[in-house]
């Protein structure tokens, strides 16, 4: 592990693949814990097209168990997690994004990351627009139905707290006063599960493949 | 008594399953695997990743073809717990099927087996 030929060999199968003993220094996980991600992104990297690479349609996979499904913050976050801007997600990409996740990542990432993650468009905003569109999918698909009126005071209820310049949008710093009052508005960049990644370690002791749940409720057999 | 009033942003983050949750839904669901290895291997593979550090751990429990762990930490839903049930198909060829967190599921069929 970490010669230089196999990582060369990895990169080919695996582009934008880095050594794990490099990623756990740039990130809050460990080693094991990075060859667990590893095998997590080969699992999704390989659903659709073996390319070593996530794309937009896996991504939705693996999230969903349906490449059809379109969604609003789903959308958001794979642009996030693409940080090369290329329409896919390799492996550095993957661990650094699923870091700002980590319990120990930094309060200001976590912070930067939601700022961008609800700034739809990618303005450098959170306009109103965006925050109504956001509310309005997400109740749809659940049983909660808010009448267009009460959407529009929960929106001025918020903006009038959190837009402090009254001019329609939430900027940066806007967002981070807010998120000081509010900060468990912050509780959902924070993944308890992240803990789980342990089910993947097992497979590198045990040495064989994974057949996950996901992979038998889309009836793949090998 | 005067409840907690949601911004915007609270009830976007309240849905179920908010999106990146399903991501580790991957971590959260069944595992199963086949192998090649013997029962023995299993088990003692097992244990070492058990004994590992980075898991912690410290209760381990085999009996037949089941091993159960159980964490020394108290996350929010308790402790982590650890289910592993290992099916075999021949001596030398054997699934293994590991469950989190819970009672074990009555379900014991749909394994997927390798040809």
């Amino acid at each position: 592990m970490g010669c230089f030929s196999s990582k060369v060999a990895r990169q080919h199968q695996f582009p934008g693949y880095e050594d794990p003993v490099f990623l756990a220094s740039q990130t809050a996980f460990t080693v094991s814990e990075v060859q667990a991600l590893f095998e997590m992104f080969k699992t999704i990297s390989s659903t659709v097209v073996d390319d070593g690479l996530i794309s937009k349609e896996e991504f939705q996979l693996a999230l969903f168990e349906n490449r059809k499904k379109e969604d609003l913050l789903a959308n958001r976050i794979f642009d996030l997690f693409d940080l090369k801007q290329r329409g896919v997600i390799d492996f550095e990409d993957f661990v650094k994004a699923m870091n700002v996740f980590h319990p120990n990542a930094s309060q200001e990432d976590k912070l930067t990351f939601s700022f961008k993650l609800y700034d739809l468009d990618g303005s450098g905003y959170i306009e109103r627009q965006e925050v109504k569109q956001m509310l309005i999918a997400l109740l749809r698909e659940s049983d909660m139905k808010l009448a267009d009126e009460t959407i529009e005071i929960i929106l001025d209820k918020t903006f009038s707290e959190a837009d402090a310049n009254q001019d329609g949008k939430i900027d940066k710093s806007e967002w981070q006063s807010f998120v000081g009052r509010n900060p468990s508005l912050l509780k959902i960049m924070t993944l308890p599960y992240l803990r789980y990644i342990y089910i993947y370690i097992l497979n590198l002791i045990i040495d064989i493949r994974i057949y996950t749940h996901l992979k038998d409720r889309r009836g793949v057999l090998e | 008594m005067k409840p907690t009033s949601l911004n915007a942003f609270d009830i976007i983050s309240l849905f179920p399953d908010f999106v990146l949750s399903n991501l580790i839904k991957i971590c959260r669901s069944d595992a199963r695997f086949t192998t090649q290895n013997s029962a023995s291997t299993i088990i003692s593979r097992i244990e070492e990743v058990a004994s590992m550090g980075v898991l912690c751990f410290p209760q381990v429990k085999k009996k037949d073809g089941t091993v159960k762990m159980l964490g020394r930490k108290e996350g929010r839903k308790g402790k982590l717990a650890i289910h592993v049930e290992i099916f075999e198909i021949t001596p030398a060829f054997h699934v293994v099927e590991v469950k989190k967190n819970q009672e074990i599921l009555q379900n014991a069929g749909s394994f997927v087996i390798k040809a």
